[in-house]
């Protein structure tokens, strides 16, 4: 699964440390999830939503989907 | 359980492992040093042994639900790992042991250094994968 987490966190100038705080989890799980490592799970998925005020699909897809 | 714990579950983690191995140590030494009977001290840092053994388990079960959704599953993978290495190799060595295929007897204490290092060797090479 690809992601926009990166382009997202950029955008507002915010480190890995900075939003790995603001959901709760460890900067290398946000790292993990930035390099398309690792995907994350539904609950942390609607926490990133509610965080950069967009919907899941928004954020997350599928490759083939694009 | 919040991420933000995970500092404060790791130092309990580790002081109640490090009391353990104290009280490890201490059982072990009373037990082989006083052969005569001693039986009150003997059982008594057992029962020591056994609760801080407790203790750690829990703090170990806590720091688990402490860590975050990547790091949880990279200990899964420590521990799959860790529990097939020492049920294969236990029951080889076992087994080399009935045979007289090895010049000592079997000894626990061989197989918790084989899962020590597979448990930690599997940590570092899944950590590693996620960077």
């Amino acid at each position: 699964m690809k992601n926009r987490l990166k382009v997202l966190r950029a955008e507002r100038d915010w480190t890995q440390a900075d939003l790995a705080e603001a959901v709760d989890v460890s900067r290398q799980t946000i790292n993990a999830i930035e390099k398309d490592k690792f995907d994350p799970s539904l609950p942390l998925a609607f926490k990133f939503a509610r965080l950069f005020n967009l919907p899941i699909e928004e954020m997350f897809f599928d490759e083939d989907d694009r | 359980m919040s991420y933000q714990n995970t500092k404060k579950m790791t130092f309990r983690l580790a002081i109640f492992t490090a009391l353990w191995l104290l009280s490890t140590a201490a059982a072990t030494f009373t037990a082989s040093a006083y052969q005569d009977d001693n039986s009150v001290l003997k059982i008594s840092l057992v029962l020591v042994n056994l609760i801080f053994g407790g203790l750690m388990i829990e703090a170990n079960r806590r720091y688990i639900l402490a860590l975050d959704e990547l790091q949880r599953k990279i200990h899964l993978q420590a521990m799959g790992i860790t529990l097939g290495v020492t049920v294969i190799a236990g029951l080889a060595y076992s087994i080399a042991d009935i045979g007289n295929l090895i010049a000592t007897d079997a000894e626990f204490s061989h197989l918790l250094i084989l899962m020590s290092l597979t448990y930690l060797l599997s940590l570092i090479i899944a950590n590693r994968r996620y960077q």
